[in-house]
């Protein structure tokens, strides 16, 4: 079995504490690559363009984004994602509180690797864990 | 040919001439014209009848009233001068199309029509039209509603159906969002003490953990209840005796209970699974309310007129008359103990049926043991399915 690069993952949630919950879960369930944290889109853009002042991501990496967010939500850092030819190739998966299929629809159309409902994750995101691990190990990140 | 003329033409349409007994005084022209005037004044709607020019030829009272004209203000006139400018040059070309494929149609269907008033004020209206067949070509009788009324009811039904899907967008991400982070922060402290805690600490951590699982039900329960009836799923030949066989199969019988059926509806076109829904919770708040260990539920459905009625009968502890219109409240319940019963399913059957054109009804009597609820079902569809997008 190949086993992918280490990859890194650009984590952006405003809720402190559910980016808490995602950091806790992934290390409890012993995903111990880099995290790096932004707390809206706009920030996340800052990063990934390396514009931030203090926080840095190195390829490969993959980002998970919440979709309710201040100033930037899901919807307009994808839209910006998607529209900048140096990070358009960006693996994103939505971790959202929201079921809604005009949600799940709407990201989609913004070409996401997938759609997660955080309610499905498994107790203490074992699931979450589970799933980037294996992600990690056969896939090819960009 | 002038106006008395075609009203003759119109009159022979009212009473065609080999239909016409000699000895029948109404036969003249004359009071044919004269019955065709009164049917024309007593028209429910306005009236306006144009010739192959575009002219009006013949109105009503009420369609006076509606435009503030007076009859000879409009008689000869053109149609136009009851359109809007902007309509104008428009219409000819929809009107030479009317007259070139004639057939009994509403004018403007998708799309939002308005009239002009004698003052300039425009109002909705909706406009059927008909070829007028006879010896003149090319007369045209339009009768026009004044539909301002029903209008401003959409317009208010739609802005307060997107209220209710702001509502549960916001139910479903602001208020679920903050709550599981209560939830993961009791989980984090219980984890950072270990189990080095003071009793009371851990009492109370346990408090506060049921209290947010219940606000998650809360939750839950209301998105539950707003989106009740959105959703229309494509409606299905339902077999009474076997809905109620699948109800039971998924919701046994507690022993000591015996259930007696009496099904004399015939099968009928549905959306079954918010009917099966319904019954569902009737029944099970017939096994759950009981307050003896043994009972006896009783289910009937009967055809009556246009409904199918089921009736779904017990003899619990019944339901006093001042308690009567509150189970059918929001997170109402008569159960003392709240933890199981999150008091939703007479609320969320009644919204169901209402939804689908129905109504339900409870009969108990204070200090008589046992409850009855009628639901009265229609047996044929009022709505058809719709897309429905509420967000959960």
């Amino acid at each position: 079995m190949t086993i992918g690069r280490p990859f890194s993952i650009l984590l952006i949630d405003d809720d402190d504490v559910a980016a808490e919950a995602v950091v806790r879960g992934l290390r409890k369930h012993e995903l111990l690559c880099p995290i790096v944290l932004a707390e809206d889109g706009h920030i996340a853009l800052q990063v990934l363009r390396a514009q931030h002042a203090t926080r840095r991501i190195a390829k490969p990496f993959l980002a998970l984004v919440d979709l309710n967010m201040p100033r930037m939500n899901g919807f307009e850092f994808l839209r910006a994602l998607r529209a900048d030819s140096a990070l358009r190739d960006t693996l994103v998966f939505v971790l959202s509180t929201s079921g809604s299929d005009a949600d799940r629809a709407r990201a989609y159309d913004e070409n996401i690797a997938g759609y997660m409902v955080k309610a499905n994750l498994g107790p203490q995101l074992k699931g979450l864990a589970r799933f980037l691990n294996d992600y990690g190990s056969i896939v090819l990140l960009p | 040919m002038d106006t008395r003329n075609k009203l003759s033409t119109a009159a022979r349409i009212v009473v065609p001439q080999d239909r016409r007994a000699p000895q029948d005084p109404r036969v003249s022209r004359e009071s044919a014209e004269e019955l065709m005037q009164r049917i024309v004044e007593a028209a429910p709607c306005g009236m306006v009848m144009i010739d192959s020019e575009g002219s009006i030829v013949l109105v009503n009272r009420q369609a006076e009233s509606m435009f503030g004209y007076a009859r000879a203000e409009l008689l000869g006139n053109s149609l136009e001068i009851l359109m809007p400018e902007r309509f104008r040059g428009l219409h000819d070309g929809h009107r030479q199309q009317f007259a070139g494929a004639p057939s009994m149609r509403q004018m403007g269907v998708g799309r939002d029509i308005t009239a002009r008033r004698k003052d300039g004020s425009e109002f909705p209206v909706e406009v059927g039209l008909n070829r007028v067949p006879g010896e003149e070509d090319g007369l045209v009788l339009a009768a026009v509603s004044d539909i301002t009324r029903r209008r401003s009811m959409e317009l208010e039904l739609r802005q307060a159906n997107a209220n209710l899907e702001e509502f549960t967008y916001a139910a479903s991400h602001d208020l679920k969002s903050p709550l599981r982070g209560i939830s993961d922060l009791v989980e984090w402290i219980v984890e950072d003490l270990g189990g080095a805690e003071p009793q009371e600490v851990s009492r109370n951590l346990g408090r506060i953990r049921d209290r947010v699982h219940r606000l998650e039900r809360v939750i839950d329960d209301l998105l539950t209840y707003a989106r009740a009836g959105t959703a229309f799923t494509d409606a299905v030949q339902v077999d009474l005796e076997s809905l109620l066989a699948g109800i039971f199969e998924l919701l046994p019988r507690p022993p000591g209970f015996i259930v007696s059926l009496d099904v004399k509806a015939r099968p009928f076109v549905t959306n079954k699974a918010p009917l099966e829904s319904v019954l569902r919770n009737l029944i099970s708040n017939a096994f759950k309310h009981h307050d003896l260990p043994a009972g006896r539920i009783t289910i009937g459905v009967a055809d009556v007129g246009r409904y199918c009625v089921f009736t779904v009968g017990d003899d619990g502890p019944g339901i006093p008359l001042a308690s009567q219109e509150r189970v059918f409240r929001i997170f109402q319940t008569l159960a003392t103990e709240t933890r199981e019963h999150s008091g939703i399913g007479l609320a969320l059957s009644k919204r169901l049926v209402e939804a689908h054109g129905g109504w339900i009804k409870l009969d108990s009597a204070t200090g008589v043991r046992g409850t009855t609820f009628h639901v009265w079902w229609p047996r044929f569809q009022y709505r058809k399915p719709v897309d429905s997008s509420v967000s959960s």
